[in-house]
């Protein structure tokens, strides 16, 4: 039976994108014996998937997937899902002869890593990255022929569903149904690429036609004090609404119940937080620039904007003259677990050593 | 014949196929195929292929690209001619294909509808093309041993495109505009931007001699279906001047098929003169002769003789520029030429490229062995070769020696090293001081010529003198001069046909070649005595002469570096501020 040994920062027990990601991933995988060597977490096992923590720190951790790769059998193949752990992975591919499937999540992949990194690199044998955006950033610096380059978008998980958002989520908050304007994300100061202050300049500049749409901004982090502080000093601290960090069952009210659903994001590697919004039947703008453009699908499955047209368009859509419809039925888990299965078989990974 | 595109959406989120991008890249292609246009969509509009034609075989409309094979299973777009199509369409005939037209696209149809992907093997010419099958769902895309049909693939993920020319590809308005800092590494180094690299990041050519399958997860590696060493074995120990004569003469009548007349482009040298005396008699020649430079005295008064001025080559160095696909030193020379031939109605033309590649014409092929023999020790002293360098270079500079000099020590202790000093323009570490230092190396790093080189030498001729015949092949030839070819024959809406590049002809005498590769010239004597030419031991080479404006400097090479820079600069390849 095949095995597959992924080396994981962590999976199980860890919250965000990544490891939404991880565990999907090692989901797909179906059939599979899996052991995943993680960096944090719990040591767990999920059907014939095992996720094991090495102790001892990074050294541990290297010897563990020494062992591991002594271990493993003809059929298996190594999974390196993120970049910093590339070293490791093309060792046990040194030490087992089994091929490297590496998996790239945005911007970790951007910027020009160091010489040893891009050397590593042109071993690989597979590489998927998030987004089309993601992949030509990686191919600007790694050697390596662009067909081992593949794109495996991520998918939502199944709680988000079209539907009627929850009276009492949006009563607590004090919002009405298609009543206001909803925005995703973790506030944190690194990541205040994520445009939040371009948005709230834009809602400024339509919150006098339409006094009657609030904006809201889901998540938490340090920033959270900066975003209402800038509210504040736009006098629209009574529009806007931060309500923290909001749980699963809240978060699909608030797609549901949304009339927009924007993340002018100038830095995002995919943004699967647009794919959550389209399953839960809402309209999503995304800036035209980065991973965004494909959950968006190039503009048919959301609209495109800029920085400087950002203010116009969701006035277009507030006032209907943009329609854009939400279409969920693009990227589906059934569709994510599919394509793994298929990139299991693609030949870059069949052609051994 | 023919410029060809497509543009295959495989991944389950791509948008489907723009038709009218489709049309902006077939069209960008007008010059490469006037006669006709035509176009074809899967019903699903996941795929599509399209076709500009110059007519060269069956003329008639029910020979119109893209065509469905006859059980239509398979949609091709071909670029190129099959020469040996009469004799697979009889043996296919005996197999119960029945044919419609008189083209050889219909038989390539069949030929891989019967053998698949071992069809290679059988096929004589120069092609590339794209075979959809509908039942499979998977897209074919395949070039000619040489690579003298160029196809060019952009691959961002989640769809495929790919066109005959790079400009068309940028035409359709899909492509990233990223630069390539390889090409302009390559340009640099070597005059040419070497293969598969283009000056867009996005945009790679598929390798000479190789084939791969595009389905649902994108494309797939390459496979190669040229076996340079086994052609070698087979054709081991020398040739008779009858032998060589006879296979040359084969391969020109092969290149000869068609239902338009084939013009013979005649430099006076050997190869052309050979190619004329050897079954090209009926073809009519063409010179092309620059004012200024020196012009052959030809015996027999029959060759067509096209004088350029210094004016017409001045006025038309912007069109020149503009057609160049991939930036190049050379192809001035071609260009005119295929004006003449379009000046005398002629679309199809016979010419010599190949010859100093099959019969070991170049001096690499002597100094590359020669200097690696002497120095190949000085790859044990690591850093003895970079100290000599310097102090070389600093000599070189107080007494006037030549440039290349410094880079004797650090270059020829590997045979690739030794080759890429041969052929350099600039020495790769004095790169830096032309384009922008970091550009420069990132695109050294990308170009990674040590790994590169090694690759394209087949196993068992590595370290050998025979590796020469591998890169000359592989990359001069295929990076420059059937790239120049390519586009400036199709400016002109004419295609070259080159009889020293058969397969055939390569079996029978790459063996000969071989076993005289240290003669000074090579086998070209042989040819010439084959050939029954008078041959001189003082013998120069003729080749096509391309004349360089004006151009500051003492030596060919300074002349040929300043022009490099001038058609960088020309033709906007922006990222490489001087």
């Amino acid at each position: 039976m095949t095995r597959v040994m992924a080396l994981m920062s962590d999976a199980w027990g860890g919250y965000g994108g990544i490891q939404q990601f991880n565990r999907d991933f090692c989901d797909a995988l179906a059939e599979r014996a899996v052991t995943v060597l993680v960096r944090r977490g719990p040591n767990v096992t999920h059907g014939n998937r095992t996720q094991v923590r090495p102790r001892f720190g990074k050294a541990g951790y290297a010897l563990r997937v020494y062992r591991e790769a002594k271990g493993l059998q003809d059929d298996s193949i190594i999974f390196c899902g993120h970049l910093r752990l590339l070293p490791l992975a093309i060792l046990a591919r040194k030490i087992s002869g089994r091929p490297v499937w590496l998996q790239l999540h945005g911007i970790e992949a951007w910027p020009i890593p160091s010489r040893l990194v891009r050397r590593l690199v042109i071993q690989c044998d597979l590489v998927t990255a998030v987004s089309r955006y993601t992949r030509r950033r990686f191919l600007r610096w790694a050697n390596i022929p662009p067909e081992r380059v593949k794109v495996l978008p991520n998918s939502p998980r199944d709680i988000f569903t079209p539907g009627s958002a929850d009276a009492h989520v949006l009563g607590a908050l004090g919002l009405a149904a298609d009543q206001f304007l909803l925005s995703v994300a973790r506030l944190d100061r690194t990541e205040s690429n994520k445009g939040l202050e371009m948005l709230l300049h834009a809602y400024a500049d339509i919150h006098a036609r339409h006094p009657e749409v609030r904006l809201v901004i889901a998540g938490d982090g340090n920033a959270r004090a900066d975003i209402q502080a800038l509210a504040g000093r736009l006098s629209l601290q009574d529009s806007v609404v931060l309500p923290g960090r909001v749980t699963d069952q809240e978060l699909v009210s608030l797609y549901r119940g949304a009339r927009l659903f924007a993340m002018p994001s100038v830095k995002e590697g995919f943004g699967i937080v647009f794919l959550e919004a389209l399953a839960c039947g809402c309209p999503v703008l995304g800036f035209d620039r980065d991973g965004s453009v494909d959950p968006l699908r190039d503009g048919a499955g959301g609209l495109l904007s800029s920085p400087k047209s950002l203010a116009g368009d969701i006035a277009a859509v507030l006032e209907g003259e943009v329609v854009v419809s939400p279409d969920g039925s693009w990227f589906t888990r059934d569709k994510f677990f599919r394509h793994v299965a298929a990139l299991l078989q693609d030949p870059h990974l069949q052609a051994g050593h | 014949m023919c410029g060809i595109n497509g543009i295959f959406s495989y991944h389950y989120a791509s948008r489907p196929v723009d038709v009218d991008e489709l049309r902006r890249t077939r069209d960008a292609m007008y010059s490469r195929g006037p006669d006709g246009a035509g176009e074809w969509h899967s019903r699903d509009h996941r795929v599509s292929l399209a076709h500009r034609r110059l007519k060269i075989i069956d003329l008639s409309d029910a020979a119109k690209q893209p065509m469905q094979s006859g059980c239509g299973r398979f949609v091709v777009s071909l670029s190129g001619e099959i020469f040996n199509y009469a004799v697979l369409r009889r043996e296919l005939e005996g197999r119960g294909y029945p044919f419609r037209t008189e083209s050889d696209t219909e038989v390539l149809l069949a030929m891989f509808a019967e053998f698949g992907t071992r069809m290679f093997g059988r096929l004589r010419g120069m092609y590339a093309f794209a075979i959809w099958d509908r039942q499979e769902r998977r897209l074919l895309l395949a070039r000619d041993p040489f690579g003298i049909k160029p196809l060019y693939l952009a691959n961002d993920g989640w769809t495929l495109r790919f066109a005959s020319q790079v400009q068309a590809l940028r035409a359709g308005g899909a492509v990233s505009d990223q630069s390539e800092p390889a090409a302009a590494a390559g340009f640099f180094l070597f005059g040419f931007v070497p293969e598969p690299f283009t000056q867009w990041q996005e945009i790679r050519s598929l390798s000479p001699g190789c084939y791969t399958w595009v389905d649902a997860l994108g494309p797939g590696p390459e496979t190669s279906h040229f076996d340079w060493p086994a052609m070698a074995q087979i054709a081991s120990g020398t040739r008779a001047p009858g032998e060589i004569a006879e296979a040359v003469r084969d391969s020109v009548t092969a290149h000869s098929v068609g239902d338009v007349p084939v013009g013979l482009l005649y430099s006076g040298g050997i190869d052309s003169s050979a190619l004329s005396q050897l079954g090209g008699q009926a073809a009519q020649r063409i010179h092309v002769h620059f004012q200024g430079l020196p012009r052959p005295a030809f015996d027999n008064a029959d060759v067509h003789v096209r004088t350029v001025t210094v004016e017409e080559f001045e006025a038309d160095l912007p069109l020149i520029i503009s057609a160049m696909d991939v930036p190049s030193i050379d192809g001035v020379n071609c260009w005119f030429a295929a004006k003449a031939c379009r000046e005398m109605g002629l679309k199809s033309a016979i010419i010599g490229v190949g010859g100093d590649e099959l019969w070991a014409g170049y001096p690499a092929f002597r100094d590359v062995p020669g200097w690696h023999r002497r120095l190949g020790w000085m790859r044990w002293l690591p850093g003895m070769g970079r100290l000599a360098g310097w102090g070389l270079a600093g000599l070189s500079r107080v007494l006037g020696l030549h440039s290349k000099l410094e880079g004797v020590p650090r270059l020829c202790g590997t045979q690739s090293g030794s080759y890429v000093l041969r052929r350099a323009l600039h020495l790769p570490w004095r790169l830096g001081s032309i384009i922008e230092r970091d550009w420069a190396a990132l695109g050294m790093e990308r170009l990674d010529l040590g790994r590169r080189l090694q690759q394209m030498v087949p196993a068992s001729w590595r370290g050998k003198p025979a590796a020469v015949f591998a890169l000359e092949s592989r990359v001069y030839l295929s990076g420059q001069l059937l790239r120049t070819a390519d586009w400036a024959g199709f400016a002109h809406g004419v295609e070259f046909r080159m009889p020293y590049l058969d397969p055939a002809l390569w079996r029978q005498c790459l063996g000969h070649a071989m076993a005289v590769q240290h003669r000074h010239h090579g086998a070209k004597s042989d040819l010439a005595r084959a050939a029954g030419l008078a041959w001189q031991d003082g013998y120069r080479k003729q080749g096509f002469v391309t004349p360089f404006p004006a151009m500051p400097g003492r030596s060919y090479l300074e002349r040929m570096r300043a022009w490099s820079l001038d058609i960088w600069n020309r033709a906007g390849n922006g990222d490489a501020p001087a």
